[in-house]
């Protein structure tokens, strides 16, 4: 008699368990799904992106969820082994003021490394296309789809246009580290490198200004062109460490 | 006859005369560019009746004429520190005095000034330009689970029921055979006469014992097969940010704001000051108003009325960063890094291979493998042609597919170039990997267990 109950009761909360089973079935989005073991899943030490408290299967509260992606430390300079790129990666020193983009423009110009030569600038069209095409468009006319969108909040300038104040590598080169009107500073985003490889590209296919006077611009001494206000201004000279 | 004729010719002259002048005082638009155009170059700065970096410049003429200096806005507009410095005007030191970010003196006539001015008057405000009907929905929906939940209590409420009508109807029928003589079996339960009839009827138990037998080990099999697989995973989001809008309508390329793709291990999630380059214009968003938009400006210490950022005392931003949930996580026993699969000079791989199209779907999320093949090769070029998988995507079944199928192209410069050189040396290893005039990954070391588990 006990027998009977036992195996009915087994065969029925059997059923009843697959019924719930299946009930699970729809995954709620905010669930990753079903994980074997944690074993080596989650690293013992702290890495990109993975919530300090949770380190080492640990949890730690006071550290959890506080610190997260953060814009780099002004200045900031990425280690580069090539004599060429780590010089090129030295600080900028001019403000990001009115000011500062004059002198620059008058002052600063590009490497002879990066002029004349042909796959610098398929490059920089090719970074052009990832950093700059959504405003300025890809055709450097100033009516990308982001214009289209937000109905003119955000509108770009005619980078094809010479007769605007941006005559010169230098100046380019400053409105990328620091922005101008109502573009950020993309600093963060680009290294010098990057933005001499933009610089060039703009300068040649899209602006057409002649070759300027190669300035080694290592010679200039940086103590003479430190703006006096360029550590209280808010944009960010940074460069990405990587 | 003749003088008549002379008449009318010099009438008619005279007429032509007239309004060839009069068109030319008519049509006072003879440049070569109408104000619109020329509000271009304003247009980075300024709005005809948004507050940007400069002012809203509708209306500015009229407020130059109440301050009584119509003439002077044209000098401002042509050199704003010249005429300020001059200190003939008391509306320059004003505007000055309320907001010394300068403008740069512009090259433009003083008839161009009035067409650009003209312009911006007669501009009509087609949408509140502001929160500029930014894109259609966000989809910001999760399931909703006490619907389910309810539907249990129901069903387990009508099983009680069940076996409760059931019950009742043993006690009449026992109670029927008692009356009409019969001897009632005491200890007759449910249970004991579902067993007889089980007895009775052994087939059908033994075919309901075995299908259900399949039944469960399939579904233990695909539950097994789910294991480590993070197909269809949507974290929550601290902000209801949309891929759709800002890849998808705005086509801003995945590598502005994932921007250490191409140089890092992670494709980086951007630091609020990415945010920021758009949304210190862009206040209002359709969806959901100043609602999201206003947390990054919390995050990103920053004041929308003063345009100021929170600094410290070294001119560093003060941020509160915001913390997004990672949707692609890799167990800590697999390196994987993006630069090597992202970069031009190393594999070149579309991004939408392994993300989906990310610009359809509004939050972070781990794409299906289905979703990712509905789009492969469709797209041109045969370098960052997506192809065809079949395993989960995030699994190693997956990876390893892929590395056996892809095709390596030896001739970019870099990393590739040099093993390309180093194989011409060996003809042997040479031919054996070009047998099949394709070049794998996996023939590369690709399928090596330290290349990425170390």
């Amino acid at each position: 008699m006990k027998n009977f109950y036992v195996t009915y009761s087994t065969l029925f909360l059997f059923i009843l368990g697959l019924v719930f089973g299946f009930s699970s079935c729809t995954k709620h989005p905010d669930s990753p799904g079903y994980e074997y073991s944690d074993d080596m899943t989650r690293s013992q030490a702290i890495e990109a992106y993975v919530d300090y408290g949770l380190v080492a299967d640990k949890t730690i509260d006071s550290l959890k969820t506080k610190i997260s992606a953060r814009t780099p430390p002004i200045g900031t300079i990425s280690f580069k082994e090539d004599k060429t790129l780590a010089e090129v990666h030295m600080p900028f020193n001019y403000s990001p003021t009115d000011s500062g983009r004059t002198r620059a423009g008058n002052e600063y110009a590009i490497p002879t490394y990066y002029t004349n030569n042909e796959s610098i600038v398929n490059e920089g069209k090719r970074l052009y296309g990832i950093f700059c095409s959504h405003c300025h468009a890809k055709d450097g006319k100033g009516n990308g789809p982001v214009n289209d969108v937000t109905k003119g909040v955000i509108a770009c300038p005619d980078l094809t246009d010479t007769t605007t104040e941006i005559k010169s590598s230098g100046a380019i080169f400053h409105v990328i580290t620091h922005g101008k009107g109502i573009m950020g500073p993309h600093a963060s985003q680009l290294n010098k490198d990057e933005r001499w490889k933009l610089v060039e590209y703009i300068r040649t296919d899209l602006k057409k200004l002649p070759i300027e006077n190669p300035i080694n611009n290592n010679h200039i001494d940086a103590q003479q062109s430190v703006d006096n206000n360029t550590v209280s201004m808010p944009n960010n000279e940074n460069i990405n460490t990587n | 006859m003749e003088l008549k004729k002379n008449f009318v010719f010099y009438q008619l002259s005279k007429k032509l005369f007239f309004t060839l002048i009069l068109s030319v005082f008519l049509i006072p638009n003879t440049y070569s560019q109408t104000g619109q155009e020329l509000f271009k170059k304003c247009a980075s700065c300024h709005h005809p009746v948004v507050d940007k970096v400069g002012p809203a410049l509708k209306g500015a003429l009229q407020r130059w004429k109440d301050a009584g200096e119509e003439e002077l806005i044209y000098e401002w507009i042509q050199n704003p520190s010249k005429l300020y410095n001059s200190g003939k005007s008391k509306r320059a030191k004003e505007v000055w005095d309320y907001d010394p970010s300068v403008m740069n003196a512009q090259a433009l006539s003083k008839d161009e000034i009035k067409l650009v001015l003209e312009y911006v008057d007669s501009y009509e405000d087609v949408a509140p330009a502001d929160s500029a009907s930014m894109g259609d929905e966000v989809a910001y929906e999760k399931p909703d689970d006490s619907v389910s939940f309810w539907w249990w209590v129901f069903a387990g409420v009508l099983i009680i029921v069940l076996f409760a009508t059931m019950g009742v109807r043993r006690e009449l029928n026992s109670a029927l055979e008692e009356k009409s003589g019969i001897e009632v079996d005491t200890k007759r339960t449910f249970l004991t006469s579902a067993h007889e009839w089980a007895i009775r009827n052994w087939f059908v138990m033994v075919l309901l014992i075995i299908s259900v037998a399949i039944f469960s080990g399939v579904e233990l099999m695909g539950r097994g097969f789910q294991v480590g697989v993070y197909q269809d995973y949507m974290p929550s989001q601290p902000i209801a940010y949309s891929h759709k809008l800002h890849a998808g309508q705005m086509e801003i390329d995945c590598k502005y704001c994932h921007n250490s793709a191409e140089k890092s291990k992670h494709a980086g999630i951007p630091s609020v000051n990415v945010c920021m380059n758009c949304h210190n214009q862009i206040h209002e968003g359709a969806q959901y108003g100043t609602q999201e938009i206003s947390k990054i400006h919390t995050a990103a210490g920053y004041d929308k009325s003063s345009k100021t950022y929170n600094l410290d005392e070294y001119g560093q931003r003060i941020e509160n960063p915001i913390v997004w949930n990672k949707a692609h996580n890799l167990p800590d026993h697999v390196f994987f890094s993006h630069a090597q699969h992202v970069h031009p000079n190393t594999a070149n791989i579309d991004c939408r291979q392994c993300h989906g199209h990310v610009e359809t779907y509004t939050l972070g999320r781990v794409s299906t493998i289905d979703e990712v093949n509905a789009f492969a090769d469709t797209d041109e070029g045969k370098e960052r042609k997506i192809i065809k998988l079949t395993k989960p995507l995030l699994t190693m079944g997956w990876c390893i597919e892929c590395h056996n199928e892809k095709e390596v192209d030896l001739t970019r410069p870099g990393y590739y170039e040099e093993i390309h050189n180093r194989l011409k040396k060996k003809p042997s290893l040479h031919n054996m990997i070009y047998e099949d005039e394709k070049v794998t990954p996996k023939e590369l070391g690709g399928w090596e267990c330290a290349k990425c588990h170390y």
